[in-house]
């Protein structure tokens, strides 16, 4: 593959990837659109086409029109800094890649594109970050290998060689060692959390209904919109859980006639123990009748929202295992938990809540005082109420009678009307017959509270969908619900939710269904375990690898004994009966060997050539002879004479014949260097010849 | 054999670490996790840096080749050869620089397992003198250009620099007629320092491979060739390095003319296959005794090489440190300071059959080369 074209397709996805992730993080669609197809042209026109690169005035001119519509995007369209920052970032990029570029241009891209993937982690925490993360991870690996061999080689052409098979599998590895390594730091770099500058860039969610107080039609605001709240996942006991979900939230006491408050604006912090448990005990007195809880525990996972509320299944006994995000818990006399600030950001807790039924508060008259407020009624309500209860005597009972007959003789709309001139408990109660849940638990403890009966209206969540793949319940916002609180002496706090039922998954029916609801639960589990990962979550992997180190450690050990004592067991037998067999054995073993290291030289031609040179020994051996006959005779050749001069020392002397001395060497010198064979006849030669100088005397 | 490696930051390295801690700061502050997962890639990516720059270093062997001597003003080729020792893994990017040589450096963008890779350069060596080269270092930026690994080899070797060897003009030489030809006529034998003298009858005992048949044919009698000792074969060089001051630019630059003149009448002569016999002060007494043949130049010229001035001996003392057959022949001298009178030269070198020439470099144009007077 050519060097070049594949650096540019590199260079242009990594952008690509980091455009992408930051407009997708915004949930801009358009934009995601815009920019894919401008780079898209741009690499087309300037790469591939090599057509077009705009010169530098045109590149200023573009870059002002970039200045102005981000000023215009900072004041009208996303109004965030950051945000309009990135467009002109990404304006700026754009530009770059229509230029001719250099060297420094190509790692301002790169610069741009890192800052966009931050500024997409700033913004977002849905699951497809990661996708674009391994994206980008993948192609700046590439990228950035093929700019380092392109500056370095400054301007020599690099071949295609580079960009093979090899290159990919290599890049593969390096990504997966560094996602590895990613993790592992991941999972070991400190969360303090400092948090001066905390505010997330993503924009909290808009939740009516959970506020200090709340106008009769809030609830009703946010009953359509499907927007994720939390996911609860359930620890103990795992599964869904039969009885009727409420995810408490926050409780009222006062109502005005319009709008339902809290009469006493008091919290009290709540400090956790030597575990990091803060205990609720979900009494602001504190006195409780019974200790014996049956818990169920619940790990929360609360989006962004403008509110400080906390929400768990009702009855809340403790929270723990907090996020980064979480410092100060506060509990008020409606038993209601809440933090300093509203959740700028996606937080993670645990929650231990108990069955009502074990469960019993005392309170004293003046306790329970906020919790038989009335406003003017009018009387026909009282008329009512006690139409209702008929001769019920037991208050339970007569919560009981109350909460049918709302249940069974009202309707649910959302849709709702108004007679003019009426009180809207009053209109609900004798008019339209038919509202939401805050109309039916608001007449309740209206009618509650006539009885004698102290209430509160409580805010919160109800139900949810259950994802058998994560185990968990998705709240959304149309789960939003508002009940009661009643509370009688020999009880405690009970709830009641006079509203008749309703509501349908979101996920639908079929493939489709189950992919949504598979899909939710890997969300689930990218934000329990890494976007809400937290010093908690880190002592206790810590906590775990030791104990599994040392687990291995007393496995191995054992293992290691167990062996070591059933070797000398065998090793016994094996001598006694072996014994006997013993010699056999090893030569038939060392034969083997033998025979395998045969076969293997033998195909490396290794006896060949461990032989060549003794045959070429061989061969020349006739030279050595005619040497030590000549030195019998009295010639004796010096080591550092060569043969040709001991042919000339000795010529003529002493009756030699010089030719039959000089064929003889040249022979020699035949096998020797010339790595030829002889004749036979030539070797008929020699011998006679060397017969012939034996002879001499 | 490899030192230890050294690493250090480039520019880009820097500004990636700034940029780290940048994020870092950010994610502690934040205590967004999505933040800490990008700086977690950052420092991943660090490490993988380190890892994959070491691979591309471990198991390069690199040497170089080049020729023990060379003569100043020539190129000189230097050969490197770089191996990739390692079994499966190629290493990439790696620049080679022979820290002896400033602008000598090599990039290989790749080298395969198993792969040797050899390219050559040239070198010019402008003055004479004996040259160490030391290590070759071998670093790479690879992967991402964040960080310079390097590593040193020791690889010493020497290559000694003659000085430059120059024509001699014949023309410009004043010397007797023989010294320009070759002392032997055809007669002579080879590889014999005797000369042809006359013809004269065989006598018991003579070598039978003189007898020169055509005579003998006509005389009718063995007659055989008589040869003498050429003792006009002998010529001794004998050089001036007294400097007056030492730090002086253009007595050195007299001197390194003297040595290049030195060189070049030995190159010549020998060439001519004369005796040469060459004396100076290296600052120490020097002297290579009479001989001829190439491995006589060489010696001649690595001792010019080496040559150092002195400052503490002049020509008379050289002088008078040689014996009298060490100036037989034809003596020429060749002298750096005007005070050396020729008529005192003559005076301490005066032995029948001994022909003197003085060449003085400051009263003589070194690239006139040989305007010498001849002496008696």
């Amino acid at each position: 593959m050519n060097f070049y074209k594949t650096f540019a397709f590199s260079s242009y996805l990594m952008a690509l990837v980091g455009i992408i992730s930051l407009t997708t993080a915004e949930g801009s669609l358009y934009l995601v659109i815009l920019s894919s197809i401008a780079i898209s042209i741009a690499y087309y026109l300037v790469e591939l086409k090599k057509r077009v690169s705009i010169g530098k005035t045109f590149s200023i001119i573009f870059a002002l029109g970039g200045i102005f519509f981000s000023v215009f995007d900072f004041l009208v369209i996303s109004k965030s800094f950051v945000l309009s920052l990135s467009h002109l970032l990404c304006i700026i990029q754009i530009i770059k890649f229509f230029q001719k570029k250099e060297d420094r241009d190509y790692w301002q891209i790169y610069l741009i594109s890192f800052i966009h993937l931050v500024v997409a982690s700033a913004l977002t925490t849905d699951i497809s970050f990661s996708i674009f993360f391994i994206t980008y991870l993948i192609a700046s690996i590439w990228t950035l290998t093929l700019f380092h061999l392109k500056r370095e080689a400054a301007g020599k052409v690099l071949g295609n060689e580079i960009i093979n098979k090899f290159f990919f599998t290599n890049t593969a590895i390096v990504t997966l060692v560094t996602l590895i390594f990613t993790i592992a730091i991941f999972l070991v770099l400190p969360r303090i959390g400092i948090g001066f500058f905390k505010k997330s860039l993503k924009r909290e969610k808009l939740l009516t209904g959970f506020a200090e107080e709340t106008v009769l039609g809030d609830i009703g605001l946010i009953l359509k919109n499907p927007d994720i709240v939390m996911r609860v996942e359930l620890l103990i006991p795992k599964g869904p859980i039969a009885n009727k979900l409420l995810w408490r939230g926050i409780a009222f006491d006062y109502y005005t006639g319009k709008k339902w408050k809290q009469s006493i604006y008091q919290k009290k912090l709540l400090t956790s123990d030597a575990r990091g448990v803060i205990s609720v005990k979900g009494s602001y007195s504190d006195s409780v009748k019974s200790q014996k809880e049956n818990l169920i525990l619940q790990r929360i996972i609360l989006q962004e929202m403008n509110s400080n509320v906390l929400f768990g299944l009702d009855h809340i006994r403790s929270i723990s295992n907090l996020s980064s995000g979480l410092k100060r818990i506060y509990v008020d006399y409606t038993n209601s938990i809440s933090t300093t600030w509203p959740h700028f950001q996606m937080i993670m807790y645990d929650v231990a809540s108990s069955t009502e039924s074990e469960f019993i508060e005392i309170l004293s008259e003046k306790e329970l005082k906020p919790y038989l407020q009335l406003p003017k009624t009018p009387i026909r309500i009282k008329n009512l109420a006690m139409k209702i209860i008929g001769d019920e005597n037991d208050p339970f009972q007569k919560a009981i009678k109350l909460e049918r007959y709302l249940k069974f003789n009202y309707g649910y709309t959302l849709n709702l009307k108004r007679t003019p001139g009426t009180e809207p408990i009053e209109d609900f109660l004798f008019f339209q017959k038919k509202g939401h849940c805050e109309y039916f638990a608001s007449s309740m403890v209206l009618i509650l509270r006539i009885l004698g009966i102290p209430s509160i209206y409580v805010n919160g969540f109800s139900g949810g969908e259950w994802n058998e793949f994560g185990a968990y319940y998705l709240i959304r916002q149309k789960d939003a619900h508002s009940w009661v609180e009643a509370y009688f002496p020999d009880r405690g706090w009970v709830s009641f939710d006079p509203t008749p039922s309703t509501g349908n998954s979101l996920f639908g029916e079929g493939i489709w269904g189950t992919l949504s609801l598979y899909m939710d639960s890997l969300q689930m589990k990218w934000d329990s375990y890494l976007i809400n990962y937290n010093f908690e979550d880190q002592k206790r992997v810590a906590f775990k690898m030791q104990r599994q180190i040392k687990t291995l450690q007393s496995t191995t050990e054992n293992v290691l004994i167990k062996l070591r004592n059933s070797f000398s067991i065998l090793a016994q037998v094996f001598i006694k009966k072996i014994k006997y067999f013993l010699m056999p054995l090893t030569i038939i073993l060392i034969l083997f060997i033998a025979f395998l290291i045969i076969i293997k030289a033998r195909k490396e031609n290794i006896f060949k050539n461990l032989l060549k040179p003794l045959k070429e020994k061989t061969k020349i051996i006739f030279y050595n002879d005619m040497l030590k006959i000549l030195s019998d005779k009295g010639f004796k050749k010096k080591p550092e004479t060569t043969p040709l001069e001991f042919v000339s020392i000795i010529r003529g002397d002493k009756g030699i014949d010089f030719n039959q001395i000089f064929l003889v060497t040249e022979k020699f010198y035949k096998i020797r260097y010339g790595h030829k064979e002889l004749l036979k006849s030539e070797e008929t030669l020699i011998q006679q010849v060397l017969k012939k100088l034996r002879g001499l005397k | 054999m490899h030192l230890p490696r050294k690493l250090k930051f480039t520019k880009e390295g820097t500004r990636f670490v700034i940029l780290c801690i940048g994020i870092g700061i950010a994610a502690i502050n934040t205590g967004l996790n999505l933040l800490f997962l990008i700086l977690a890639m950052m420092l991943s990516s660090i490490i993988i840096s380190g890892i994959l720059s070491e691979i591309s270093l471990r198991k390069i062997s690199v040497k170089r080749f080049h020729s023990s001597r060379g003569h100043a003003g020539d190129e000189l080729t230097i050969k490197f050869t770089i191996e990739n020792l390692k079994m499966f893994l190629p290493s990439f990017s790696l620049i080679i620089k022979d820290k002896s040589f400033e602008d000598l450096s090599a990039y290989i963008t790749k080298i395969n397992a198993n792969q040797k890779i050899t390219f050559p350069c040239k070198k010019i060596f402008l003055n004479r003198g004996l040259f160490e080269l030391k290590e070759i270092l071998i670093l790479t930026r690879f992967p991402f250009g964040l960080f310079e690994k390097s590593s040193k080899i020791l690889c010493q070797s020497k290559i000694i620099i003659y000085p430059r060897i120059k024509q001699i003009n014949t023309e410009t030489i004043s010397l007797p007629k023989h010294f320009l030809q070759s002392p032997f006529n055809n007669l002579a034998i080879k590889n014999s320092d005797e000369i042809f003298h006359g013809l004269r009858e065989y006598r018991l005992g003579d070598n039978p491979k003189r007898i020169h048949w055509k005579s003998t044919a006509r005389f009718l009698k063995p007659m055989i060739k008589e040869f003498e000792k050429h003792q006009e074969s002998n010529i001794s060089i004998l050089l001036d390095t007294f400097l007056v001051e030492n730090n002086d630019q253009k007595q050195k630059e007299f001197l390194e003319s003297a040595i290049s003149l030195c060189a070049s009448l030995a190159n010549f002569f020998i060439s001519k296959n004369y005796n040469i016999f060459f004396s100076a002060y290296t600052p120490q007494f020097t002297k290579i005794s009479f001989a001829k043949g190439r491995d006589q130049l060489y010696r001649i010229l690595e001792t010019l090489a080496l040559i150092k001035p002195n400052s503490s001996k002049n020509f008379s003392f050289l002088l008078d440190e040689l014996s009298e057959s060490q100036i037989t022949g034809y003596v020429i001298a060749i002298l750096l300071n005007v005070n050396q009178g020729k008529n005192k030269i003559s005076a301490k070198i005066n032995l029948p059959g001994t022909l003197l020439h003085t060449i003085n470099i400051r009263e003589h144009s070194v690239f006139n080369y040989f305007k010498i007077h001849q002496t008696a």
